[in-house]
């Protein structure tokens, strides 16, 4: 069922937005990201393209997450200054969103959550101890991110040029891991799953690359 | 003009791999990049390193002139669970600036699935990936055969621990390498004996853990279809750590095994036996000769066991003569016991020697009635020679006891095996009987 139809302010090329949970959509023509909110539609501006075929996951494709259908609705690409990394806006069967963090081709099923309490930024370094729910974190990098891509359609307003500090922290028996982005306060926190390569099935693995 | 609008059965064809192209901003030659993620990028023509993570790529340096000899190149397949990698990046690695010793690592690349090293060392490799498991303690006060667990639950053991140093690096690599780096690291092997590995890195600020498997030659030459691999080369004989170090904690164990049964036995032997005779003699008696008590040895060829003991010797010196004999004062057995006891404190440290008890074991003929006739003197201090008793003795006699030497011996010399063997394990766990 569409909820909303967008007409970017650059080109003039529709977008029927089916999800609820969109409120950014890059336009696959012009490049421009267009965001609204209470029905006022904003032009963004030109965003940078994001190269595919390096990932097994695409901007349009579908598969199993855990057994659940899924497709690719969009992406958001940050820099940490040494590498990057890509989050994955991720469409289930059941209407649900979810996010597909990939770094380095790991990925991690993150949900965002409200119930557990992180240390400031400047408390953090590499190896201190977060207890959430009643896990014991490590973390394992913290840095800078600045969004220098962003593709499809997204849950959140975002373009390039954002930043915001993070702390990426991980479980030690590896099972678990943490996202923490300082970009309010309190910060986001995202608790999320390590996921094996059998945990995602793509309908086109193209393994012959 | 509608938006193309992807669902859950409404996807679009996988859009095909292109590797990027780049030139090198040194010398202009065109280079090929396989991996998004590449930071930095070696070029195959001038040999400059290059920083390639922003869109105007940069020359970091010249790289050293010493070529590295690799037994496979960059661009060789490698196929593992079915998934063909490529190797995009080679490095060599040595210790204690000894050239003789390098661990060449490749890395290999495809996009669906990612990184993983594959590592060469005296012609042992193993293949290695990323993991977020944790050790639960400290690996890096570990030496080699020294044990540790995973979080995971897995128990592992230390195959070797040290620092490398980056000698050699060429191909791209996902994060920017100096010539001269250095990072410390630990690698462990199943504890149970199978080929799964886990290593632990640490460079300047960052701890990196890894999971993998150890491949035997043949395997790797499978994988990278090239049967010559290795051929012709004299590989040093290496050692399989998890065994050693089974034969070890076997040996220490079974060391330890036979120390406790010999020493229980002592023990047993020293505690058998029945009391016949207990009596105190006081200085006036054993001034002048004294017969005990008489007591029965219950068969002949019994080993009889007579205890002295000079509780109120300190500091002083006893000699003490004893004669078994039988009712009829036939002398079955002459014997004498040395007891002395000195003790004191020199340079603020206590010392003591001697005892104030002696045993003495004998081996009596025919069974029947025996007394004990006892004489003796005693004097304190250095007094070297005396003409009375001042001390008294109870004596205790036990029938039929077993003799404990045997076990006493075999307690000592397998007390000396462990002690050697727990030496020749230290040696070899820090790596010094090398």
């Amino acid at each position: 069922m569409k909820v909303a139809e967008i007409s970017c302010p650059s080109c003039g090329a529709t977008h029927d937005v089916h999800n609820p949970g969109v409120i950014t959509v890059v336009c696959e023509y012009c490049g421009n990201a267009v965001y609204w909110d209470q029905e006022k539609i904003r032009n963004v501006g030109q965003q940078s393209t994001l190269p595919e075929g390096f990932s097994r996951l695409y901007r349009g494709a579908t598969g199993s997450l855990l057994n659940k259908r899924f497709v690719v609705l969009g992406r958001v690409r940050y820099s940490f200054g040494r590498g990057f990394w890509d989050e994955w806006f991720l469409e289930m069967q059941d209407g649900s969103i979810a996010w597909l963090t990939e770094d380095n081709h790991e990925f991690a099923l993150e949900t965002r959550v409200t119930d557990v309490t992180v240390p400031p930024f400047d408390a953090l370094q590499a190896g201190t101890r977060i207890l959430a729910r009643n896990i014991p974190f490590f973390v394992e990098e913290i840095g800078q991110a600045e969004c220098i891509g962003v593709e499809g359609d997204l849950p959140v307003p975002m373009q390039v040029g954002e930043t915001y500090a993070f702390a990426d922290a991980a479980s030690p028996d590896g099972r678990y891991c943490l996202g923490i982005e300082y970009d309010e306060d309190p910060p986001t926190v995202f608790f999320g799953q390590w996921l094996n390569y059998a945990s995602i099935t793509m309908d086109d693995e193209g393994e012959d690359w | 003009m509608d938006k193309e609008r992807f669902g859950l059965n409404q996807g679009r064809p996988r859009p095909p791999y292109q590797p990027q192209d780049i030139h090198c901003p040194g010398c202009g030659a065109g280079l090929t990049v396989k991996d998004e993620q590449a930071q930095m990028v070696i070029c195959e023509y001038c040999g400059k390193h290059l920083d390639v993570s922003q869109e105007e790529k940069t020359v970091l340096g010249q790289g050293p002139e010493r070529k590295w000899e690799f037994p496979l190149k960059i661009g060789d397949s490698f196929r593992y669970k079915g998934a063909r990698y490529e190797i995009i990046a080679r490095q060599a690695f040595i210790e204690d600036n000894d050239v003789t010793e390098v661990t060449r690592e490749y890395l290999l690349y495809n996009p669906r699935r990612g990184t993983l090293y594959l590592s060469e060392y005296g012609g042992r490799y193993d293949l290695a990936w990323d993991t977020h498991v944790m050790p639960v303690t400290s690996p890096f006060t570990l030496s080699r055969g020294s044990t540790m667990e995973t979080h995971d639950g897995k128990k592992w053991v230390t195959l070797e621990a040290g620092e490398y140093e980056l000698a050699y690096v060429d191909g791209a690599l996902p994060w920017v390498a100096k010539v001269g780096d250095r990072s410390r690291y630990v690698d462990f092997a199943d504890k149970g004996g199978t080929t799964e590995r886990f290593d632990v890195q640490w460079t300047a600020n960052e701890v990196e853990y890894a999971s993998g498997v150890a491949l035997s030659l043949e395997q790797v030459r499978q994988a990278t279809g090239k049967p010559e691999l290795g051929q012709g080369v004299v590989r040093p004989k290496s050692e399989d750590v998890v065994k050693t170090r089974r034969w070890y904690m076997i040996l220490l164990l079974f060391c330890l095994a036979v120390l406790a049964f010999n020493g229980i036995m002592a023990l047993y032997c020293m505690m058998s036996g029945r009391q016949v005779l207990e009596q105190t003699f006081n200085p006036a008696q054993l001034t002048e000769e004294v017969l005990s008590e008489p007591f029965t040895v219950a068969s002949g060829g019994n080993v009889v066991m007579v205890e002295a003991e000079a509780g109120g010797l300190d500091n002083a010196w006893m000699a003490l003569d004893l004669a078994m004999v039988r009712e009829n004062e036939t002398v079955v057995h002459v014997f004498d016991e040395d007891i002395q006891y000195y003790h004191g404190v020199e340079g603020g440290e206590s010392w003591s020697e001697g005892s104030t008890e002696e045993t003495s074991y004998i081996e009596v003929p025919e069974a029947g009635t025996y007394r004990l006739l006892l004489h003796a003197v005693s004097a304190p201090g250095e007094t070297p020679t005396a003409t009375e008793a001042r001390h008294s003795v109870r004596v205790r006699v036990y029938d039929n006891v077993r003799l404990p030497h045997f076990y006493v011996v075999l307690t000592i010399l397998t007390a000396f095996v462990l002690f050697l063997t727990f030496i020749l394990y230290s040696k070899w766990k820090s790596g010094e009987e090398d």
